[in-house]
Order: C-alpha cells, then structure tokens, then sequence
C-alpha cells in the first residue's frame, strides 16, 4: 500500500469520532499500517482545535507505521475548513519519532517545529495563508541536513505572517540550506522584496528550481529578473505563476527567457491585476 | 385524441421555446402560449384557452422583469409595497426586491389558475405542475418541513436546521459564540438566488460569505458570479438582507470532491424515477450552472453504486411530492456518499447542452402527460 488517509466526514465529527478512533479500528484490524505514505485529513473542528492528540497518538504508536516516509498533515480544502484557519501545533515531534522523506503541512494557525531535528528530511511543504515568524525561525534553526525541497507558502499579514523581509532572508543563505535544490518563498505579499534579496544571496546559484509563484510579483521583481538573466540560466524551472507583471513585462521576459534552457512559468493565472499595487493579494489569502 | 398544449410562461427566456420546440418535434402541433403579462391583464385568457384534452404546463418567470413587477403588485395584501411603490421601482438593475411579496403574488395567481383547471375538470385537463406542491417546492422552508416529517421513511438525509434570527445581529447573538458553517437560504429564492454560504471562526473573530447576491446600498441583486466577502460591513448587510426577507438556515454539508472540484448532483426526477443526472463541479461551495461553474457527466465520474444512492434519495423526495409529475433534486454527497437533499425545484427541468443522453428530458414530460391524460 502506498498511502493512506485518515479523515472525518460531517457525520463522524457531529457523532464524536476522532480520527484516533478511526486509526484504532483499522490497526485492530490490520495490526500494522503498511502505507509509505500517511495523510490527516479534516479532524474535529480543524478551525478550533489543533491536531496535538494526533501527533501524540502517531508518536506514540509509531511502531504500528513501519513503513512510512511521507505525511500530509492536515489534508482538507475549503469545504472542511479554509486553509487560513486550519489550527496546527508543533508537529517537530513527528519527526524525532518517523524517518520522513516528506513533510507536508496545510494551515499554519499554531504551526511550530520547535528543535526539529531530522537526519532523513528531504522535502518540506507548508501550505497556508500567512506563516508567523515563529515558525519560520523554527525551520532556519531546524537540524535538516539533507533537506532538498523547501516549499513555504509565507502568506499576508491578516492571516498570520507578522514578519518582514529580515525574516526571510535567511532562506536565501546556502549556510543554512546546503543541500536545498528546490526553493519556493511563494504566495507572499513581498515578492518583489523576496526576489530582490534572491538575486543578492548565495543560494541561487546551486538551486535547479527556484518557485516565486502565487504571490504579488509584479513589475519589479520582472525588471530584476530582467536584468539578471544571467543568474537564473543554470535552473531547470523559474516558476512565476499568478503575478502581477505587466503584459510588456511579461513579453519581454518571455523573449529573453527563450534562448534559455530555464522552463519559466509565468502565466498569470487568476490574478486580478491592478495597476495599484495596494490591491494585488497573493493566491491564498483568505 | 386530439391533444393541445397549453403553456403558461415568460418569453423572454429559453424555457417556453425550448418546450415548445420539443413538442413540434414529435408533431404535435396544437400549442398555444400565454405569457404572464396577458395573465395579469386578464385572467380569463387562461380559461379561454381550456380546450377539451388539454394538457397545461406551467413555467416560471425568466428575464421580464416587468412580470416581477407584476407578481409584486399581486401580492400587495400582505407586503410591505404599495403599487406606487412597485410602479417606481428601477429594474434595469435586476435587482431583488420583496421576494416574500412576489411569493405571495405569485401564489394568488397560481391559486386561481388551479381553480380554473379544476372547474374545467370535465373537459379532460392534465396540469403537468401540482400547483400546492410547486408553492411548496418554492419555499425553502416549507420543503425542508414537508421532507423532515417523512425522512424516515426515505432514503435522504437533510443538513441540520437551525433558527432563523430575525437579522444578523440576533443572529450573532444566538450564534456568535461558537465556529461555524452554515448555509443561509432566502426563503423563496429560486436556486442559489440568495443563498449565503456563511462560515465564522471565534478564535480569528473572522467571518466570510461565499455567494452570488451582492448589494449597491439597498439594492441587492444576483451576480454570475460567487464573491467571496469578508469585510464585516458586507458581510452584515447581506445577511440582513437575507434574513429580514425570510430565511432558511441548515449546516454546510462538506461536498464530495472530483479532481479537486466540490460537486452536487441534479436528479431529474419523472414520474418518481430519476431520469437524468448532471453532476455540478465548482471551487466554490454554490454549484449551480448559471454560476459558470462546470458541469459533468455523473455516470463517468461517480460508480454505480453511488449513482444508484442519488438516484433512490432525489426518487425518496419525489415519493414525498407525489402529486408532481416532475422536479429537479439537488443532492450532495459527502465523502462517504451518504446523500443530503439540499434543493428541490419544480422548475428543474431546464438542461442546456445535455450530456450522456441524446434526447431532451422534455421529451418524457411530454410521453408521459400523454399517457395520463389518454388515461393508459
């Protein structure tokens, strides 16, 4: 088995089930869980209550997962709780206990990795509205020595990103990331700072893809990567999707990019462009 | 037998035509139309056209707001309107005004033309519409207590009801202190006109609402589009509006997914069998077609084994509307397919571009009244 996932539905949240029972039944049945992969899904009212139960359950019971590598918590969409008010907690306990490859996080209200420490950490997504400082200064202090895809939805103001560029930056430094091939600082309101500060760090030029999508690029960032050109050559893919760049921008990117072996993405998706910069939000902010 | 065709509706939209076109396609030819603008003249016109094997259907106002203007002035006993006021009313704008007014002008007309086909018995009458069903059917909150007294019976489930406060902030009274998801229904609105898919989180003191109802000051009216509105003051004045014009408010039943895409199902259901079912996909939680959201084969996308649970819960709603020949029934599935009935249309029979069956549903409208009023 490949993977499995654990939710509650309408029914089992307004009887009571916690998705702990639901992993009961089925370790009663099966005795081991063989997934490699393990997916949470909606638990009991996910916009009130993070899944700390959970995390101590897995932790716990980490025995009956033997072959697991990759978890997903906090897999649910806008129908079970809208992502910018998923409740989270620290889930760097996970990753003391399980040998993951992959962690994947939607939601970020309470999210921490406190003293996360993981020799087998290769990828790590956070999807969400708005990542706290906090937590990003968790991930920067983190022990990932063999983190290869760092994926960060950092988010806007109103649903919890309350730092600056300052806090980002140090996503840029190869020092703290030495083997991250894949960097996206996406989905943010400065994206045109972050693809300032990119272009001046050490991390670019040993990136294969660097993901700048889903925020508020806008003519700018394009006028930087513009005059950079150079810097980006050696990347398989430069992902701009859903950005506010304009479309003269956007042909001039598209004709310099072209001569290069980059793949760059760069539709622009469903922004709403605005000429005022005030009113460009990033893909989720909800 | 000679069969004529009487039909009752709006020219400005598609469905009269549509109907129409159907009926000539099969030959039959003696078809006579009144628009609700005769009606209104003279209701007499109605009767007139009774001619012996007569099969009557009625459909529902479309685009001729002049009609809306109509009904309003119909229901002036018990609204809040006068005829001056409707007279001076600017519908260039589309909006909604009054619908519980226009529900009961609309109800008086129906009334009447039910007493005309009644006293016309004799000439061998067959009205495709059950009028006291149909005025049922187009009142959310009368559905939702006609379905409950009998849910057991059938094979539906309804999403939780819960009071419907006055306005929004009695509403916040009664329900501000806990996180929730609801939807709140305008009481006689058709569809999705008026829906508020309305979520609030305590912990954020964050509210949002999907819908396609959107407001200029006091004049509201429906979009093409679903907005998501989170500014308090918005949101205050759309539920306001929804729940001062009479409201019905269930839980958000979190939809099934497909390809990333929360969907429902349309059962056409006839003559207590489902006949048709179009599945509607959306990223938003309000699905209908108008709202340009996608439109899917059900049986490609859904095992039989689910398909057969939509088609028994939508023909459970009909065993309930029994006098109905037709209705369209909404039904959403939760990820472990247990059906909620969430919508019952009388008018559901409207399906631009049908796909997976080559024939218009129209087509089993029309064999099956035949065969009433043939009496086989």
């Amino acid at each position: 088995m490949n993977e499995i996932k654990f939710f509650l539905d309408y029914d089992e949240s307004e009887d009571g089930v916690t998705i702990q029972d639901k992993i009961e039944t089925y370790l009663e049945t099966n005795n081991i869980c063989e997934a490699k992969k393990l997916i949470i899904g909606a638990w009991e009212e996910p916009f009130d209550c993070g899944p700390e139960d959970i995390i101590k359950y897995l932790v716990e019971n980490k025995n009956k997962f033997p072959n697991v590598e990759s978890m997903y918590i906090g897999d649910m969409d806008s129908e079970e709780c809208e992502v910018s008010w998923i409740t989270q907690s620290n889930l760097a306990p996970l990753l003391d206990v399980f040998p993951l490859k992959t962690l994947k996080i939607k939601g970020s209200i309470d999210l921490r990795l406190e003293n996360a420490n993981s020799e087998t950490l290769e990828k790590l997504i956070i999807i969400s509205g708005g990542l706290g400082k906090n937590l990003l200064k968790d991930i920067v202090d983190a022990k990932f020595p063999n983190l290869m895809h760092l994926e960060l939805y950092l988010g806007v103001d109103d649903y919890g990103f309350d730092g600056d560029i300052d806090d980002i930056i140090p996503f840029m430094i190869r020092e703290n990331f030495p083997n991250v091939k894949y960097l996206g600082l996406k989905n943010s309101e400065k994206q045109d700072e972050i693809c300032e500060e990119i272009f001046k760090s050490n991390i670019l030029e040993n990136l294969e893809v660097l993901d700048m999508s889903l925020g508020t690029l806008g003519d700018k960032g394009a006028e930087l990567i513009l005059e950079n050109v150079g810097k980006i050559a050696h990347l398989s893919k430069l992902d701009l999707t859903y950005n506010y760049i304009s479309d003269e921008n956007i042909e001039k990117l598209q004709n310099k990019v072209n001569v290069l072996s980059t793949e760059v993405l760069i539709d622009r998706d469903d922004a709403d462009y605005d000429e005022d910069d005030e009113w460009r939000y990033p893909y989720i902010t909800e | 037998m000679n069969i004529n065709f009487l039909l009752v509706g709006d020219l400005s939209g598609r469905r009269i035509q549509t109907f129409a076109n159907c009926l000539r396609k099969l030959n039959y030819n003696n078809i006579t139309i009144i628009t609700w603008t005769e009606i209104f003249k003279d209701i007499s016109v109605f009767e007139e056209n009774l001619k012996p094997n007569t099969i009557i259907k009625i459909e529902p106002p479309e685009k001729d707001m002049e009609i809306y203007r109509g009904f309003l002035k119909h229901g002036i006993e018990k609204g809040k309107l006068s005829e001056r006021d409707i007279d001076k009313i600017d519908f260039s704008d589309f909006k909604i005004i009054a619908p519980d007014q226009w529900y009961y002008g609309f109800t008086k007309i129906m009334e009447q033309l039910d007493k005309l086909c009644i006293k016309n018995k004799f000439k061998n009458l067959y009205l495709m519409n059950n009028i006291a069903e149909m005025l049922v059917m187009m009142d959310k909150k009368q559905t939702y207590e006609v379905l409950e007294k009998k849910l057991d019976n059938e094979k539906f489930y309804l999403p939780q009801k819960l009071y419907s406060p006055k306005n929004y902030d009695e509403f916040k009274s009664l329900y501000g202190n806990k996180s929730m998801k609801v939807f709140i229904k305008l009481r006689y609105g058709s569809g999705s006109t008026g829906v508020l898919g309305y979520a609030n989180n305590i912990k954020l003191q964050d509210e949002l609402v999907y819908t396609s109802l959107n407001n200029n000051s006091n004049n509201f009216y429906s979009n093409y589009k679903v907005n998501r509105f989170t500014e308090k003051t918005k949101v205050k004045e759309l539920i306001n509006w929804v729940l001062e014009n009479g409201a019905h408010i269930e839980s958000w039943i979190p939809k099934d997914k497909y390809n990333g895409k929360a969907f429902d199902t349309r059962s056409f259901v006839i003559n207590k069998k489902s006949a048709y079912l179009l599945t509607r996909m959306s990223k938003s939680p309000i699905t209908n077609l108008h709202l340009k959201n996608q439109r899917a084969n059900s049986v490609e996308i859904m095992t039989e084994e689910n398909l057969e649970i939509i088609r028994n819960a939508s023909e459970g709603v009909m065993n309930i509307f029994n006098k109905s020949l037709y209705a369209g029934i909404d039904v959403v599935t939760t990820s472990r397919n247990k059906p909620y009935i969430i919508d019952v249309n009388p008018f559901g029979d409207l399906f631009h571009n049908l796909i997976g069956i080559d024939k218009n549903v129209h087509f089993l409208e029309i064999k099956k009244a035949i065969e009433i009023i043939r009496g086989e």
